[in-house]
């Protein structure tokens, strides 16, 4: 049942301008004693409740191999939200409310056993708690373990095709895959047991305000419509920029690299909502059309041309927000002669009617000198400026700025004049700013995408073909830099915006181009 | 940040608030000087409003506490506030105004910037567009939020909602409230402008709860089976605003209505029929903070007869589900933010007609006029 049925059975839902709440729901997360689970998914699920967004008959069970009994996980939880709840303090009536609805099954996930047991749970929440036969499976889970634990859920017939109690969907996070065979065998395994339409692959970046504001953006203003193609852009560029090293990740980040890490999916997402056409409405498939076609446009880079359109870097030692800061070498878990990439900076190029030629510049780091996500539509300059030179020297081209993180915004880049009596212009920046127009708290991106998951809504995630096409956007990348010796590693130090070959890559078509410091 | 003779508590006071007194046509230099002097300090302030937010005092204290309000609100909804003070006219017409720049950082969070302007005059009650129109910043939607009871019908009212895209009422703050509140029903539907009662955004967390029972089993599908409505008021018109929801959103007809048999208290009986038969409701009045504290209903379902009970303790809202058959499911969620108690920055977010509140306002001022005819 998705929202508008539960609409259509609901007359006191119908039309409220606070979004209805879900239908019923039993939530599994496996992996429920890992990161994931403290730092996002309860601390999520806490605040849907303080706010009155959780369904009225809602369950939640945490299952992994560590040994909790329900009132031990309760406590652990309830620690993980004090410390990463964006709502503080905890409201313990609320807290305690919701934790009665929180329960534990221990095992692991590869073990029917334990989906035996999370089943008999689940069973025993629809006859008692009126959860419908709605199940939610959340694989909170390192990518290995995925495969398993699908099949599992499959044979133990609590969820996917084989349940028909009620509706039965599934939450992957990122990545998915390793690469393109990867991503195709999991797709394979998955859709055995979960059909298309009930898998939710989650990319939180798509659930940010920021990201979503783009749509509002671009199909909400007229006025850049004209002007929103190669005609009037020169070139956009795609910055997701952390200042943070791998963070004790070392053993995941050894096999994942950057690209596979944010350019594979956060960054060519972010691109195709840029460079879409607009949908006919919002329904969820109109908008996964169009971002599906995007990257069904992105131009394959084969061989050595991906060594002119794409430079890979690595951070050493340096100084980060006034830190001293080891190289990534030095980081734990990490081979002292890793040749793993922690920036990547990518050109790309869109092959369709309203983009042709234009350059997408694509880049993410780690270390870099601080955190920000941003998109820059780089617009081409004036065809005349009356000015004499010395009067325009302050002038550069317009540009916006789509602020994802951390100062959510718009900047629009214009000229104006110099007060004073010569005719001297400059750029100027005109900032909206989020957070001072809209000051209520924004909503965490996990809020926003486990709700949606709940009323059937996935219009903010991945469907597999659009993951599949930017597998095939990345997969040629990783294919070349297997097999060609790697630039000298590390490139960059900490606390730089990456190596000097990136600087090259984005001005080597049209001298001038240079990446905008966010 | 603004300095000088502030607006006083009454002629030659001392400030409630620190505003700047300036010339009803000066204002906007005044603002833009305050900001550039702050510039100095603090760099370059943005002043980020969404909309115009008119406030109408009928006199100081009151001006104070609406300030005071979006002192609070201003963090989260910036608006250029403009308070009007229309005090009766006098021999002489006279028009005082007071501005300020207020900037508010909270913690970790952005500074806001927005324009707080005062004005307190005697002109003529239909002239008083022309004192607040060019206080208004171009284009953005004009909020108008009249505290206490407005005069429905006078030649005030229907101006200063002329120049409204939303008016906004806290109809606790009525003088008469269960008789204004039909007055209130009966603007709604002669005005152009969309009209909002903070009473029924503070409603808002019940009616959720009240509701979502059922969306799932035992419930799903009885709405049309329920059998009774009780509900403890705080606030009158929230108690009346909330039967009349239930009236509206699932087609009941009243068909008749009783007052307390004690006249000192204040309860209104009902008998409503509905699609699956009568259902009895009762608002009664009690004291206590925030809208109602409590409301129950008794339903009617395929298994037996269950119940859905709302409850507010300090902090928090209480649901009971009770059903035959089921074991009793109790769930504790947040209220509104201590923030905004009254509820005015939801209102500021609501850009067209809120059609569910207005079509809930029907049956509550049915149910209020039957009471008091």
């Amino acid at each position: 049942m998705n929202a508008h049925d539960q609409s259509a059975e609901q007359p006191l839902v119908v039309g409220e301008r606070v979004r209805a709440t879900p239908p019923p729901t039993a939530m599994v997360i496996v992996g429920g004693s890992g990161d994931l689970a403290h730092r996002k998914i309860v601390p999520a699920l806490y605040n849907l409740e303080l706010h009155r967004l959780l369904p009225q008959n809602f369950q939640v069970v945490g299952s992994s191999r560590t040994e909790f009994s329900d009132d031990e996980y309760r406590r652990d939880m309830r620690k993980a939200v004090e410390e990463f709840s964006r709502t503080q303090p905890i409201q313990q009536q609320v807290w305690e409310s919701f934790a009665s609805r929180l329960h534990y099954v221990t095992g692991s996930s590869t073990d029917p056993d334990t989906f035996a047991r999370v089943g008999d749970l689940l069973d025993h929440f629809d006859r008692e708690w009126g959860t419908d036969g709605n199940r939610l499976f959340y694989l909170s889970l390192i990518p290995k373990l995925f495969p398993d634990t699908v099949r599992g859920i499959g044979k133990s017939g609590i969820g996917g095709r084989a349940w028909d109690g009620g509706w039965s969907r599934v939450v992957c996070e990122k990545p998915f895959g390793h690469d393109l065979a990867s991503a195709r065998e999991l797709q394979e395994l998955l859709t055995k047991v979960f059909p298309e339409e009930d898998v939710f692959r989650i990319d939180h970046y798509l659930g940010k305000e920021s990201v979503q504001n783009i749509i509002a953006f671009r199909f909400a203003n007229g006025i850049f419509e004209p002007v929103w193609n190669h005609h009037y852009v020169d070139h956009v560029q795609v910055t997701v920029a952390e200042s943070i090293g791998i963070e004790h990740r070392g053993n995941f980040y050894e096999t994942a690299g950057a690209i596979r890490d944010i350019i594979q999916n956060h960054a060519l997402q972010v691109l195709a909502l840029i460079a879409m056409e607009p949908p006919g409405t919002f329904e969820p498939e109109d908008v996964r059309n169009e971002k599906a076609k995007v990257l069904k446009a992105l131009r394959r880079l084969e061989g050595e041309a991906v060594d002119a359109a794409v430079v890979r870097g690595q951070y050493g030692p340096g100084w980060v927000e006034g830190k001293q800061v080891p190289g990534y070498r030095e980081e734990p878990d990490v081979a002292p002669d890793s040749v793993v990439e922690t920036y990547v900076a990518g050109e790309f190029l869109v092959d369709n009617w309203r983009w042709a030629g234009t350059p997408f510049y694509l880049r993410t780091g780690k270390r870099l000198p601080k955190r920000a996500t941003e998109v820059v539509v780089q617009f081409k300059a004036a065809p005349h400026l009356p000015f004499g030179q010395t009067a325009q020297d302050g002038l550069e081209p317009n540009a916006l700025v789509l602020r994802i993180q951390p100062d959510e915004g718009i900047t629009m880049k214009v000229g104006a004049k110099v007060p004073g009596p010569s005719l001297e212009v400059r750029s100027v920046n005109m900032d909206f700013s989020y957070g001072t127009s809209f000051a209520d708290d924004l909503p965490d991106a996990y809020e926003r995408l486990l709700l949606d998951v709940m009323v059937g809504d996935p219009t903010l995630f991945p469907r597999w073909d659009s993951v599949e096409l930017a597998w095939q956007a990345v997969q040629p990348i990783l294919d070349r830099w297997a097999s060609s010796d790697p630039p000298e590693l590390p490139n960059y130090a900490a606390g730089e915006w990456g190596p000097k070959a990136a600087d090259e890559l984005i001005a080597r078509k049209r001298p001038g181009r240079r990446w905008r410091r966010p | 940040m603004s300095q000088g003779t502030a607006l006083a508590g009454g002629r030659g006071e001392p400030p409630g608030f620190s505003l700047e007194p300036v010339a009803l046509g000066e204002v906007d230099q005044l603002l833009e000087r305050q900001r550039r002097q702050d510039e100095d300090v603090n760099g370059v302030l943005v002043r980020a409003s969404v909309s115009n937010l008119v406030v109408v005092c009928h006199d100081r204290p009151a001006s104070r506490q609406a300030l005071a309000a979006v002192e609070r609100l201003g963090q989260r909804a910036p608006s250029r506030c403009v308070v009007l003070i229309a005090e009766p006219p006098a021999g002489r017409e006279d028009v005082r105004t007071w501005a300020r720049v207020v900037q508010r950082q909270t913690d970790g969070g952005p500074k806001v910037v927005w324009d707080e302007v005062v004005v307190q005059t005697t002109v003529p009650p239909r002239h008083l567009v022309s004192v607040v129109l060019p206080l208004l910043l171009p284009e953005l939607p004009v909020f108008t939020w009249w505290t206490g009871t407005p005069p429905f019908g006078d030649e005030v009212f229907d101006e200063l909602t002329e120049v409204s895209n939303r008016l906004i009422v806290d109809s606790a703050a009525f003088a008469d409230p269960p008789a204004d509140l039909a007055r209130l029903a009966r603007a709604a539907a002669a005005i152009t402008p969309a009209v909002s009662d903070c009473v029924w955004g503070r409603l808002t967390p019940w009616r959720e709860l009240l509701a979502a029972p059922f969306g799932g089993p035992p419930l799903r599908g009885s709405h049309d089976r329920i059998r009774s409505v009780s509900v403890d008021a705080v606030e009158p018109t929230a108690g009346l605003e909330l039967v009349g929801w239930f009236a509206s959103r699932l087609g009941w007809e009243l068909d008749e209505v009783r007052l307390a048999a004690d006249p000192a208290s204040d309860a209104w009986h009902a008998r409503w029929t509905t699609a699956g038969g009568v259902c009895d409701t009762v608002v009664t009045t009690s004291l206590g903070a925030g809208a109602l504290t409590k409301a129950a209903l008794k339903v009617d379902c395929d298994d037996g007869p269950a119940s859905i009970r709302v409850e507010a303790p300090p902090g928090h809202l209480v649901a009971t589900v009770t059903a035959t058959g089921h074991e009793p499911s109790r769930r504790r969620v947040g209220l509104a933010s201590a923030a905004d108690p009254i509820g005015l920055s939801a209102e500021l977010q609501v850009f067209g007609h809120d059609r569910i509140f207005e079509e809930a306002l029907v049956p509550a001022a049915a149910l209020a006029e039957a009471a008091s005819d």
